[in-house]
């Protein structure tokens, strides 16, 4: 019964070999001319500031429990799985009820994580800005201040004429 | 077409198919990964209108060899502050497994005329067991080893963030991609590829992505729903773009190898294009019909099922550089969000559905299946087999 | 008396004794959770040489797969990971060897006597052991598996409460609407500027 898994097991240690003469051959055949500043961390050409071994937010951690938990989940789905395409239709049904009250009791737990906000990832964002029209509408162009003078009054009718020629005076009367 | 079986002394041809399919796939993707690499740069470049490599070799289909060969005469870089051993263990952990998952996928099937003159159809995979699909899974599980490890070992900040990220976002999508496989499965009733190819024989309509034929299998819009997550699932897997956060070059510099260099580096590429293939060559076995051809047509029937697959294979690899051109990166949270609050649920409610359906329409009542009984008595449970004991 | 199965049996039972000893023994603590990895994979192989094929895809999956994640997380929360004055005995050490030596050879002593059930046929194939696992699953332990649910239910729940602490809403932050500055400091400038 093994023996269908020695090709396996071969291929197995030649994939391990293969990946092992890589890293061995090149450290054989490149150049070594270490220095100091080649040798340090990479930090965008800057010194290194602090260790790299920070500690990281314990969200992590808790997705790695999780995927524990569902894991067993799946991997006990992989049995009934089998043994349920091969079922007559009576039992059929009493399987499907049986793994659905399994999965339910899981579901449960799902969305009780949902609501904690355990898979939430964005909790120190802002939310996402409502859509304010006004925004959308246009805006006076942007002055650099040497274009117009005169007291700002944008949208004013009553001047509409002169920011016209006061703008094309603006820099000769800077210069 | 139908091969001799020719044997020498006690070897005959079918029972060294699987070593001579050991060592087409193995051979396969480690030659073939420098020009998915030059076919991903001048897809991309003809994308984005401009030239792609076109120096070495005809329109520079030697480009990525010629990095290859460059890549190993390279100084090999080893920072100061890295932990050394666990350093140049990171890319051998991160190439093994993507190579050896290969090992049971069944890629084409020959017909051998056997000495009694019957004619014996084989499947060309290295192991043809009937835990195929779980071993594949196991080894995919180990793939996150080898980037946490480059990632901490590297003792670099940007490399240690793109170890976590990849190997939080690799976990969070094995769930959906696990469980979208098992309804493949359940499509097909076996854990054996080979079988799973087989259940899928005939035309475009009984893969198990479309799966609308009333005779054997009726899961039109599941099996669709089921396909596309393992599909958005298998690119998270393999960190490629729009999920290539863990190499986010734009604010990781590499990630995980920002600290690599020489051929290491190339081994956490090699890697991630071997298990692309692998990835693909799984959806191409699991959804898409594996080496049948789309539809029982006469002329297509001479084409050999290796090209079918292999076209099968090319499509999805497209299908990546694709995605790669055409979609921006995800943001972290919205990555999350997409796997553990989209896929996870969704894949849970897809595969009771095909559950479902198959109860309702698709049990075979026959004689076979009802002398099963549907509690076995004890005495055939191994006692491995027994869980709390085996009592 | 010595059958076959030992040649695959002692090197895959040393590599494991030999990797929980560098587990052990490794002053690094992320090396220690490393070395888990063969340890775990060489089990996984003595699952294998006993043909449980459902048991090595779950004992690389679960254990190897997820469970040594988590471990490596924990490990790299931990501030330092590396003390090398650090004592790694106690003053305990010594009583080990002896403990050792009595627990091992008791253990010797039960397998030696134990009455061992000869080997009747060889072991289901592993379509048939998952089979059989699955029927066992749903048919004669459809009890306990319904419990196990539970448990994972319980698991989930505190899994939640050990790294999710509550936390007080944070108070919102006022939100600044720059457009009015920037019309205003334009209106400033350009008054700077009417000056001149």
């Amino acid at each position: 019964m093994l023996s269908g898994y020695l090709p396996m097991l071969v291929m197995l240690v030649l994939a391990t070999v293969i990946a092992g003469s890589m890293v061995i051959g090149s450290f054989f055949l490149g150049p070594k001319k270490p220095s100091r500043f080649k040798s340090e961390s990479y930090e965008c050409g800057m010194t290194p500031v602090g260790s790299a071994r920070e500690r990281f937010p314990i969200k992590f951690y808790l997705i790695a429990m999780l995927f524990i938990i569902f894991d067993i989940e799946t991997i006990f789905l992989y049995p009934w799985a089998v043994t349920f395409r091969d079922s007559v239709k009576s039992v059929k049904m009493f399987y499907l009820a049986e793994m659905g009250v399994f999965v339910l009791i899981l579901f449960v737990g799902y969305f009780y994580i949902l609501g904690k906000g355990a898979l939430d990832w964005d909790e120190g964002r802002e939310p996402e800005p409502v859509a304010d029209p006004s925004i959308f509408k246009p805006r006076p162009p942007i002055r650099f201040g040497n274009e117009y003078s005169g007291p700002i009054q944008i949208a004013s009718k009553s001047e509409s004429g002169t920011p016209a020629t006061s703008a094309a005076a603006g820099p000769g009367k800077r210069l | 077409m139908v091969i001799q079986n020719y044997s020498l002394g006690p070897i005959d041809l079918a029972s060294i198919i699987p070593y001579v399919a050991m060592g087409t796939i193995l051979g396969f993707i480690l030659l073939i990964v420098p020009f998915v690499i030059w076919f991903e740069r001048v897809v991309i470049a003809l994308m984005q209108d401009r030239l792609g490599p076109n120096r070495v070799g005809p329109r520079g289909l030697l480009q990525t060899i010629a990095d290859g060969v460059k890549l190993f005469f390279k100084e090999d870089l080893e920072p100061a502050a890295v932990d050394r051993s666990l350093y140049y263990m990171a890319p051998v952990l991160a190439l093994i497994p993507a190579l050896a998952a290969g090992a049971a996928l069944p890629f084409a099937s020959i017909s051998l005329r056997m000495a009694d003159g019957s004619v014996k159809s084989l499947p060309l995979v290295a192991g043809n067991v009937n835990i195929g699909i779980l071993f594949i899974l196991a080894l995919s599980s180990l793939q996150v080893y080898g980037i946490v490890l480059a990632g901490w070992a590297s003792n670099n900040k940007y490399s240690l963030l793109g170890g976590l990220r990849s190997s939080a976002q690799m976990i969070s999508y094995e769930l959906p991609m696990s469980l979208a496989i098992l309804t493949g499965i359940l499509m097909s009733g076996s854990l054996n590829l080979v079988d799973v190819v087989n259940s899928q024989a005939g035309s475009i309509l009984d893969w198990n992505f479309f799966k609308l034929n009333p005779a054997t299998g009726f899961f039109f819009p599941l099996g669709l729903i089921a396909g596309m997550i393992y599909l958005v699932a298998m690119v998270a897997e393999t960190n490629r773009a729009p999920f290539d956060l863990p190499e986010a070059e734009s604010e990781l510099i590499a990630g995980f190898h920002t600290e690599y260099s020489s051929m290491k580096f190339a081994m956490f590429f090699m890697g991630e294009y071997a298990s692309m293939l692998v990835v693909s060559g799984i959806a191409t076995a699991l959804w898409f019909g594996g080496w049948h051809a789309p539809f029982d047509f006469v002329l297509w029937n001479w084409i050999p099922g290796g090209i079918w697959f292999l076209a099968k294979l090319t499509f999805f690899i497209g299908v990546y550089v694709w995605l790669r051109a055409t979609l921006p990166r995800l943001r972290y949270d919205a990555l999350m969000n997409i796997g553990w609050k989209r896929l996870l649920p969704l894949s849970i409610v897809v595969l009771f559905a095909v559950a479902t359906v198959d109860a309702f329409f698709f049990t075979k009542d026959t004689p076979a299946a009802i002398s099963a009984p549907a509690t076995p008595p004890s005495g055939t449970l191994t006692p491995m087999a027994a869980p709390g004991g085996g009592q | 008396m010595i059958s076959p199965s030992i040649f695959v049996f002692a090197p895959l039972a040393s590599a494991a004794l030999f990797t929980a000893l560098m587990v052990v023994r490794s002053r690094n603590v992320i090396h220690a959770g490393y070395w888990l990895l063969p340890c775990l994979l060489a089990v996984a192989g003595l699952f294998g040489s006993l043909e449980a094929h459902f048991f090595v895809v779950v004992q690389i999956l679960i254990y190897a797969g997820a469970i040594l994640i988590l471990i490596l997380f924990a490990l790299m929360l931990t501030r330092d990971v590396m003390d090398p004055k650090q004592r790694q005995t106690t003053k305990f050490a010594p009583l080990a060897v002896p403990l050792c030596i009595f627990v091992g050879l008791g253990g010797a002593l039960m397998m030696a006597r134990a009455p061992w059930p000869a080997i009747q046929a060889a072991a289901p194939g592993p379509a048939e052991q998952t089979k059989a696992l699955g029927l066992g699953l749903i048919g004669d332990y459809a009890l306990p598996f319904e419990v196990a649910s539970l448990i994972l239910l319980a698991a989930l729940i505190g899994a939640i409460c050990l790294a999710k602490a509550e936390k007080e809403p944070a108070a919102p932050e006022p939100v600044i609407d720059l457009r009015g500055e920037i019309e205003l400091e334009e209106s400033v400038s350009a008054g700077a500027a009417d000056g001149h």
